[in-house]
């Protein structure tokens, strides 16, 4: 079987699948899949295992669709990829807080099926693919809430390997993309843009048209730009500017001044289709020097990569 | 005038093969020149160590000055060149001269002086495209002219992208204005251009002979070349008219301005030209020998900012000086001084007078041909300085060729538009908006336009100089 025939069913058996799993806080269901997972694979250290999932839970937990958390973690000695399913008619009761944040973004008052996987530790990819294939089995219409409904492990199986997924033959833009991310219209005003930059943790935000399309970006490197242009920089003498005189401009007009005013084209952001190839991304940042890549259908934007979602999901996630 | 391909770092095995075909296609020249020509082994060694550190600041701009190192000790050695020689030729003065007007430049910038004249630009009421075209271009023009080339496309280009920006139209043919204003007034006097200087020294000229012989030539060019450029550009000037026009109308600024305590630069660039403007006079009332004033000037001014902004002295001679230019042209000098040396520009000067005679109405065309054609490819100072001991024989020889002197300056000049690596400042410009737009403009779209700008103002220079030659002294000799 070639990776590229990889089908979800085939990382996990019924064995390593728990129903009912009501009445169990988060800890105790990863702890209990954890020991599934080790009863038919002992060339892992569950223990090992189990602390690696809870380091990592404090940076939160993936969804792959708004009620199916994903668990993850590489361990050493693995040669392939390993999944562990649990469902749940009610959401489990969590220690820690679980964040979300990716294309699904979920939390804990909604978790109806939790899915652990482990893969090797040299494998980046493999698990970005089985989030992919798992991701687009959840989607299908009322499946998450008929696979919770099952009282054998077996069905579930069943109802996983009759949806056919395969896993994707390499990682795509949209599979590591953030769907929810904030953003500007074009008929937002300077005055918007300052907001976000001061409330949000972000160092440019996209702006997108009437239709959704991406229109340009803003940076706050250009909000300064413009608030203080390099002719004035140029004078060794900081008196006449050391009351943020320059700044003055920007304060009277920011709210009749629209946002397209401090706004960068195309050439000075990057841009990938959601079926490029995830490494694009890695690409387009080290060749154009961007810390951000904007995935978009056509000219809709659709998400956004930043350097930090890449390092995360290639080399922790 | 040179590539810039060489800030790309290169592999150890694509430097290896550059310098292979360097090397070869020196030898082959070297051979060639030897044979046909029928010179001397040490006439030899000069051309060909000439030759390499021209084709140098065209394949590897980066090693020029390297390479240039290596050819002054080959020439040394083999007993082509003497240090005695070497020292009379690598004109000194020139270079101190050079020296001063950076630290001036770098004590105007910190003054405020620049950011003045930017700022009463934007400040301007009633902005139209067409003004701003005509006043960004005359400003390019002369600030050029009264401080050098690179210092004013530096600063006009902070200028077009801010307004560019704020307007959001593109900046290419705005640049391009301003460049080719740029090189037009870097004709205009001696500050203007290194080849300005270079020729002001070597031909004895003084900056009184730039003012009356060069820079109302270069006024007529300058309208010439703004009128043609207008023409071509007519569409985006009026783009960018129609802009300016709604921002008007909402009374919005064309970016922040402050305060500016700009009367200390104003003094210090009046105190430094006028210097300048008065050599001659004061060369005569003190009898001291021709241009000693003038290249002392930028020296004393620099000396007087030093000690005026004692904090920043070590800055302006750490960074606003170009070591690296200023060692390249000292190295340059002293390797062209070898052609004269070994009388190969005198051999050519004699074809040259063989060929063409020494008939004026020939010889200032010819001469700004070829000037404006070697700038367009070549740095137009290593034209100029190889030309200059060629012309200096043929006036030796016919004083009536006089005015090809000034050929040789605004062909010098003038043919930097031609080709978007033509001169200092369209490089530096054409860098400064890769890096901020990470956009090229096309060898095509500069070189159609470039050609047009360039044979504008070669022609307005050459009937001008069909006029004015005969009024020169030389000439009249």
């Amino acid at each position: 079987m070639t990776d590229e025939d990889l089908k979800l069913s085939s990382l996990f058996t019924p064995a390593q699948v728990v129903c009912h799993l009501e009445n169990m806080t988060c800890h105790e269901i990863f702890r209990h899949l954890l020991e599934l997972l080790g009863r038919t694979n002992h060339s892992f250290d569950v223990e090992r295992a189990y602390a690696q999932i809870l380091k990592r839970n404090s940076c939160g937990i993936t969804f792959a669709t708004p009620e199916v958390a994903v668990v993850h973690v590489r361990v050493e000695g693995l040669e392939r990829l390993h999944m562990a399913v649990g469902t749940s008619q009610q959401a489990p009761r969590c220690v820690a807080s679980l964040e979300g944040g990716d294309c699904a973004a979920g939390g804990e008052d909604a978790i109806k099926l939790v899915v652990m996987i482990l893969a090797p530790l040299d494998d980046p990819a493999g698990y970005l693919r089985a989030i992919a294939a798992l991701s687009r089995t959840c989607r299908q219409p009322g499946f998450v809430e008929r696979v919770i409904t099952l009282d054998e492990p077996e069905q579930v199986w069943q109802a996983f390997d009759k949806s056919n997924e395969h896993l994707p033959s390499y990682v795509k833009a949209a599979d590591i993309m953030r769907c929810d991310f904030p953003l500007l219209h074009e008929t937002d005003s300077l005055s918007n843009a300052i907001d976000a930059f001061c409330q949000l943790d972000v160092s440019e935000l996209p702006v997108v048209d009437a239709d959704g399309d991406l229109a340009g970006i803003v940076t706050q490197d250009e909000l300064i730009r413009v608030c203080l242009p390099e002719y004035i920089t140029w004078m060794e003498d900081l008196s006449p500017i050391l009351n943020f005189e320059p700044f003055a401009e920007v304060l009277r007009r920011e709210s009749s001044v629209p946002v397209i005013e401090i706004m960068l084209f195309e050439d000075r952001y990057a841009t990938v289709g959601e079926d490029s190839p995830a490494i694009q991304v890695a690409k387009l940042m080290m060749r154009r020097n961007v810390r951000q890549v904007y995935v978009v259908r056509d000219k809709r934007l659709m998400g956004v990569i930043t350097i930090q979602d890449f390092i995360h999901k290639v080399l922790r996630a | 005038m040179h590539g810039s391909s060489a800030d790309n770092p290169l592999s150890g095995v694509e430097l290896a093969v550059r310098f292979g075909i360097l090397a070869f296609a020196s030898a082959i020249i070297g051979a060639l020149v030897h044979y046909a020509w029928g010179l001397s082994g040490a006439q030899t060694i000069s051309v060909t160590v000439f030759l390499i550190i021209i084709l140098a600041t065209l394949f590897f701009w980066n090693f020029r000055l390297a390479i240039a190192f290596i050819g002054l000790p080959v020439l040394i050695l083999t007993g082509t060149l003497e240090l005695e020689c070497f020292r009379q030729h690598c004109s000194l003065e020139v270079i101190l001269f050079l020296i001063g007007m950076m630290v001036v430049v770098g004590g105007l910038r910190d003054l405020g002086f620049f950011t003045w004249i930017i700022q009463s630009i934007l400040k301007m009421k009633g902005m139209t495209g067409m003004r701003f075209v005509l006043v960004s271009a005359g400003a390019s023009a002369l600030t050029a002219s009264m401080v050098d080339e690179v210092t004013s496309i530096l600063f006009m280009a902070a200028l077009i992208f801010q307004v560019c920006d704020v307007l959001k139209v593109r900046p290419v043919p705005f640049l391009i204005i301003c460049v080719m204003a740029t090189n037009v007034g870097s004709a205009g006097t001696m500050l203007g251009n290194p080849v300005g200087i270079l020729i002001g020294s070597r031909a004895g000229l003084t900056f009184e002979d730039f003012m009356l012989w060069a820079f109302p030539v270069m006024l007529l060019s300058l309208i010439a070349t703004i009128a043609l450029l207008i023409v071509w550009y007519r569409p985006e000037i009026g783009e960018l008219d129609k802009r300016l026009k709604q921002r008007r109308k909402h009374a919005l600024p064309l970016g922040p301005t402050v305060a500016v305590p700009f009367r200390a630069g104003l003094l210090l660039i009046g105190g430094t030209i006028g210097l300048v403007a008065l050599h001659h006079r004061i060369e005569l009332l003190l009898g001291l020998e021709t241009n000693t004033v003038l290249y002392m000037a930028p020296l004393l001014a620099a000396g007087i900012v030093m000690i005026w902004r004692r904090g920043r002295a070590r800055y302006y001679i750490e960074h606003d000086v170009e070591w690296w230019t200023l060692l390249f042209f000292l190295m340059l000098f002293g390797v062209a001084g070898t052609l004269q040396y070994t009388e190969v520009t005198g051999e050519i000067a004699s074809s040259l007078k063989n060929i063409v005679g020494t008939d004026i109405n020939i010889m200032v065309p010819l001469v700004m041909f070829m000037a404006a054609i070697g700038s367009a490819f070549i740095d137009n100072v290593i034209f100029v300085a190889a030309f200059i001991p060629v012309l200096q024989e043929l006036i030796g020889h016919a004083p009536a060729v006089h005015p090809a002197w000034w050929a040789l300056l605004f062909g010098a000049c003038f043919g930097g538009n031609i080709t978007m690596i033509g001169s200092t400042a369209n490089i530096v410009a054409l860098g400064m908006m890769e890096k901020r737009y990470r956009t090229r403009i096309n060898f095509l779209e500069w070189f159609r336009v470039g050609l047009a700008a360039g044979t504008t103002a070669c022609l307005i220079a050459w009937l001008a100089l069909l006029v004015t030659g005969p009024l020169m002294p030389g000439a009249q000799a």
